[in-house]
């Protein structure tokens, strides 16, 4: 990544760190659902 | 004292005076556990309290306004989603609200988005949800007062919270038969926030302003100093922060300072103050659990077996810490307590405090997943500094986080039964349930997995190369980031990684964090770490409730004495010895020998 970091002006930075943490959730009901059938 | 004169050794390693500090502070605890975990258990049980006539309209309101049907129970897998969605959105939006400073009011010191990068939004986001409240910034100097409000003490009330809601759930697990139900997340949530953490906060934070912590919206002051420099000073909605950051186990401190900066910490009784506040919740939900499963003494041999490891942690901080370096003794400085000097090791140390209440703070901020510190954890001699290490690597069970460390101590006392039974041949049982393959596998997944974070995000750290001038950490490689070398150096990763990954929020410090590389694997640590307790946990008791009490027998393993007590806490200590000895050895423990050579790191 090139991106600068104290800007308020790359909003794809933004997208990145909201999407790892949507991401992260949806990872975690993924394990919740294998402790399910466990 | 008044007969011995000045510069004669009074003590050689503990004082009775430090002593006698956390002598008492363990008694008020032990004083306050039954009327505390009585409160808790009558408000998660919808009993009437003494708060009713004046909060239960406020929570049926709630219940209105939001849409909960309070009578409705959830499934585990229910409770589990509900748990998850309300933390995406406790993610979403601090991130929102820390982006945006720069355009919303309360902002005397005019904070933007410039102050608080995406990478740095992402980490406190993550930071404040998982109740960790690690912080990369100084918050005097990054976070407008609306931001601190509504963004991070918000955080710290609805995270405790989602962590008692948890516990709640788990003991449901265990006290209930033959359902597949274990409450409401949603309810719990509601009632632990609202007759648990709001009043006490309240009280505590006019206690703190009593005491002279500040509450204000001022812009910062500038006072000149006796040399004729000026001092920015400041200000802020402190107290009310503080209140919850030690109570809700959060830690996260209004100020770069924490608990030993003097609006935060005014008095020595306010540090005593701080420590009860962390506590208090930990210790109450042990009599909490016997209470709902209707054997009180089962809460209580919780409560010993943390108790016994929390007077061990101590014990082994504080002498550490009182005896010193003994490079100074070898170059003649006196390290012994004398009349005019406190002795020992004082460096990062706020003089207020003293030893034995820093390394007491130390020990009891890390037996919690609390984080708040009034001294510098770098500073401490090298075991001196293995205790708050080592605590938080055994998961933070003695009293622990909100919630967290009771539902983090029952499955430990689930792997503790099944080894027993093990041995004896037997299947294992725990308050009359029957501890089978689900249970066992899911109290390790939840065990292994803070232990594979803390060891894999470490050796990442250490072993990854960035350019120097890279996006991901500037300086070069992730170590250059280390503000000393050798084992302590080491110690420094280790800590970061330790602490995210078991959700205290302390720094060991002597380590710059504050770049991306660090942002994102400290906040995926935290996120893990966090939840993949608490999924485990819930799977747990999902499991539990549906299974059939087992009547007493005579092979049944008492789990309310001594016997118990020592199972616990040795396989609570075996684990984490057994998972952490190799790193720690070449750490702080060859740190130790070597500084008894006489090398310095």
């Amino acid at each position: 990544m090139t991106a600068k970091r104290n800007t308020t002006g790359d909003p794809m930075l933004d997208l990145f760190y909201v999407a790892i943490g949507v991401a992260g959730m949806f990872a975690l009901w993924a394990l919740a659902k294998a402790c399910d059938r466990v | 004292m008044g007969d011995v004169p000045a510069g004669k050794v009074l003590r050689p390693a503990m004082t009775s005076i430090g002593v006698f500090q956390i002598l008492v502070f363990f008694g008020l605890i032990l004083a306050a556990t039954k009327p505390v975990g009585l409160f808790m258990a009558r408000v998660f049980q919808g009993e009437r309290t003494f708060l009713h006539p004046i909060l239960r309209p406020v929570e049926a309101l709630v219940y209105r306004l939001c849409g909960v049907r309070e009578d409705q129970e959830q499934t585990w897998m229910q409770y589990t989603a509900s748990v998850l969605a309300f933390s995406l959105f406790a993610f979403l939006f601090p991130y929102a609200l820390m982006r945006l400073q720069g355009l919303l009011p309360l902002n005397p010191q005019g904070f933007g988005a410039g102050q608080v990068s995406p990478d740095q939004s992402f980490n406190t986001a993550m930071s404040f949800m998982t109740n960790t409240n690690w912080q990369w910034y100084s918050g005097e100097a990054a976070m407008s007062y609306l931001v601190q409000m509504a963004a991070l003490a918000v955080q710290n009330f609805v995270s405790a919270a989602a962590g008692a809601a948890v516990a709640v759930a788990l003991i449901r697990g265990f006290a209930r038969q033959e359902t597949n139900l274990i409450g409401n997340f949603w309810v719990d949530h509601t009632r632990a926030t609202l007759y648990v953490l709001l009043p006490l906060s309240l009280v505590a934070a006019l206690i703190l302003v009593s005491q002279g912590a500040i509450q204000n919206f001022a812009p910062y002051s500038a006072a000149t100093t006796v040399e004729g420099a000026t001092q920015t000073i400041a200000q802020g909605p402190v107290a009310s922060q503080v209140a919850i950051k030690m109570l809700g186990t959060n830690g996260g401190g209004f100020f770069n300072a924490n608990s030993s900066h003097p609006f935060e910490s005014p008095t020595g009784f306010t540090n005593l103050l701080h420590m009860l506040l962390i506590f208090v919740l930990g210790a109450g939900l042990t009599y909490t659990f016997g209470h709902m499963v209707k054997d009180p003494r089962q809460g209580w041999a919780l409560f010993w077996a943390m108790a016994v490891m929390f007077l061990i942690g101590t014990f082994v901080a504080y002498p550490m810490e009182q005896a010193g370096n003994p490079i100074m003794a070898k170059l003649g400085i006196e390290r012994a307590p004398t009349e005019s000097q406190s002795g020992g090791n004082m460096e990062g140390k706020e003089t207020r405090f003293g030893i034995s209440a820093s390394a007491l703070f130390a020990t009891v901020t890390t037996d919690a997943s609390c984080g708040a510190v009034n001294s510098m954890h770098d500073s401490y001699t090298p075991l001196g500094g293995l205790v708050p290490l080592f605590n938080m690597q055994t998961d933070e069970v003695i009293f622990g986080g909100v919630g967290a460390g009771l539902y983090g101590m029952l499955l430990y006392a689930i792997v503790g039964v099944f080894i027993a039974g093990l041995m004896v041949g037997r299947t294992p049982e725990y308050i009359g349930k029957k501890i089978q393959r689900k249970e066992v596998t899911m109290a390790l997944v939840a065990i292994l997995a803070t232990a594979f974070l803390i060891l894999v995000g470490s050796g990442l750290t250490v072993l990854i190369p960035f350019d120097s001038g890279s996006y991901w950490n500037p300086g070069g490689p992730a170590i250059a980031n280390l503000n000393n070398a050798g084992p302590h150096g080491l110690s420094e990763v280790l800590y970061a990684y330790t602490s995210a990954s078991e959700n205290n929020g302390s720094a060991f410090a002597g380590i710059t964090v504050n770049t991306p590389w660090y942002d994102l694997t400290l906040g995926l640590c935290m996120l893990l770490g966090r939840f993949t307790f608490i999924i485990p946990a819930l799977a747990i008791a999902g499991s539990l409730a549906s299974k059939k009490a087992v009547p007493t027998s005579a092979g049944t393993l008492p789990t309310h004495g001594p016997l118990f007590v020592g199972l616990l806490v040795g396989t609570v200590i075996v684990i984490g010895a057994l998972t952490f000895f190799p790193v720690v050895s070449l750490s702080p423990i060859v740190e130790h020998f070597l500084m008894h050579e006489g090398v310095l790191f």
